[in-house]
């Protein structure tokens, strides 16, 4: 599999170094910054200011490398460009395009046009949301990709006889390369307070003073960072065996049978840990994990907007 | 080539430096800036203006050039320059006043407010850095509690500008207005906006907010 990223900025930067240092160096055929002020100063050849959106394909800049690719990673691109993504996967003859989407501002203006373009060409995209919530995929080549990368996943390893963590084992690093950096740091942390573990996680996840931190959108109407910080605190958890957001989601369900998904999410949103249970500081965790838990046929949600097991 | 052709180039590499999220080129920055025998005030003018311009770039409303992970990986950069030029400030007189500061509620940024905090420490002021999202409460809190010469507060953003008048009535109610003078400043906050809500002063960047509360000492004195 060969790689190439179209990016922008330190949060591309920063992915491609954990992604190239992380396994899959070997299979990057290559990386072009897109800067939104070289594509938008130029006047397309006197075209006029639609004429990117009518013929991107002749914006795409002539130093772009001349390479090949199976799969076109895009990563902060300003959405307002995101009309030449279908052109460079053309270019570049790719057969999958990872869309994550971080920022409000990287979400393609014309997601559905780029979609159905991509689609029309034979080529395969996604758009997780944020980039480490992705944890599966149809697509083979994304697949491969999620061997390395993806949602984090974990392997915790205790002392003998004791709660606290003598190391852990990185199985899926998130793409920014914060979980593998925050791993290093849990030597030692006893898993047994839970409230201390998560406080732990979360206040790691972000942290600005380690090597790799969360740079997704923190902004509490698109708290893309918390979520992040829920995905990895429910791995991490998911590594020592302590329920995660989504075993506590299922246990509520067998105390209380069916339950309105608004009372559940009252029970497991903002309350990420206390009392042996798990639950989650986001919104969008709790709704990713009840859209799982529904794909694997482990709950039913309802038209009445209720939940219940299957 | 124009003089502004020149001003464009050099706010580019300087926002170059501060965006470059491995920290080597802000270090670089710093050394060499150290090297050729500027003060550290003038780097951190330097500094402020390619953070201005990244501010500038995330909150145009026309088109965003510059996003939230600019904005995390700038700060971070200037706390590495901030690490870095600290040791070099002039030696502390303490005592020159007490000087609470913080970012308004709301609002999470803390570089412009750690700036100028460490620019008033290094002159002499004795500082009590509250931090970022203080609530209206807790500024008066902190002033009750303190006693400050002069109170400090910094907004980034548009939204939160109502934010600071709120605390300037809050202290005008709780009888404590008299007592303390306010300075506002931050990427959001004009000179205009500042006389508005009532404020004493108005910090353009760190060095005019300095320059200002040396003035409002000396008078006190």
């Amino acid at each position: 599999m060969k790689i190439f990223f179209l990016y922008s900025g330190p949060f591309g930067e920063q992915i491609i170094n954990t992604i190239s240092l992380g396994g899959l160096g070997d299979q990057v055929s290559g990386a072009y910054e897109l800067r939104p002020e070289d594509i938008l100063a130029r006047d397309g050849g006197g075209q006029g200011p639609d004429s990117f959106f009518e013929n991107p394909g002749s914006f795409i800049p002539a130093d772009f490398p001349c390479t090949t690719a199976d799969l076109l990673i895009v990563l902060g691109v300003h959405g307002q460009l995101s009309d030449l993504v279908p052109c460079i996967a053309g270019r570049l003859g790719a057969r999958s395009v990872l869309y994550p989407i971080d920022d409000r501002d990287t979400i393609p203006e014309a997601r559905k046009t780029i979609s159905d373009e991509l689609a029309g060409m034979g080529v395969h995209v996604e758009f997780p949301e944020p980039f480490c919530s992705l944890s599966r995929s149809m697509d083979p080549f994304i697949d491969e990709f999620l061997k390395f990368f993806g949602r984090p996943l974990l392997r915790v390893f205790r002392d003998a006889g004791s709660d606290r963590i003598h190391h852990v084992e990185v199985l899926r690093d998130t793409p920014c390369g914060s979980a593998s950096c925050i791993a290093g740091k849990l030597a030692g942390v006893d898993t047994g307070d839970l409230d201390s573990l998560t406080r732990f996680c979360y206040d790691e996840q972000h942290n600005d003073e380690a090597d790799n931190y969360c740079l997704a959108e923190m902004d509490p109407r698109h708290p893309l960072m918390q979520e992040a910080g829920d995905l990895f605190k429910d791995a991490l958890f998911g590594g020592c065996g302590i329920p995660s957001t989504k075993d506590t989601i299922l246990s509520i369900l067998q105390q209380s049978g069916e339950t309105a998904v608004e009372d559940l999410s009252e029970q497991v949103v903002g309350r990420s840990s206390g009392n042996g249970a798990s639950g989650c500081i986001t919104g969008r965790a709790f709704d990713l994990y009840l859209n799982e838990l529904t794909e694997e046929n482990q709950i039913i949600i309802t038209s009445e907007g209720t939940v219940k097991l299957s | 080539m124009t003089d502004d052709h020149l001003k464009v180039t050099n706010v580019s590499y300087l926002t170059g430096v501060l965006l470059d999220f491995k920290g080597i080129k802000i270090r670089e920055f710093c050394q060499s800036k150290i090297e050729s025998g500027a003060d550290p005030f003038s780097i951190f003018g330097e500094l402020q203006h390619g953070l201005e311009e990244i501010g500038k770039g995330y909150e145009d409303p026309g088109f965003r050039r510059y996003f939230n992970s600019d904005l995390i990986v700038s700060g971070r950069n200037m706390k590495r320059a901030i690490e870095i030029l600290k040791p070099l400030l002039p030696p502390r007189k303490d005592g020159k006043g007490l000087v609470v500061i913080g970012t308004v509620a709301g609002d999470v940024h803390d570089i412009g407010k750690t700036i100028f905090a460490v620019t008033l420490e290094s002159d002499g002021f004795i500082i009590k850095d509250i931090g970022v999202d203080v609530s209206c409460t807790g500024f008066i809190e902190a002033v009750r509690e303190t006693s400050p010469d002069i109170l400090a507060m910094s907004s980034l953003l548009t939204t939160t500008l109502p934010s600071m008048s709120e605390v300037i009535q809050g202290l005008t109610i709780a009888g404590l207005r008299d007592r303390v003078w306010v300075i506002v400043g931050g990427h959001a906050v004009t000179e205009q906006f500042a006389r508005t809500i009532g404020a004493d002063a108005y910090g353009r960047d760190c060095v005019d907010g300095l320059r200002k509360c040396r003035e409002f000492m000396q008078e006190k004195v």
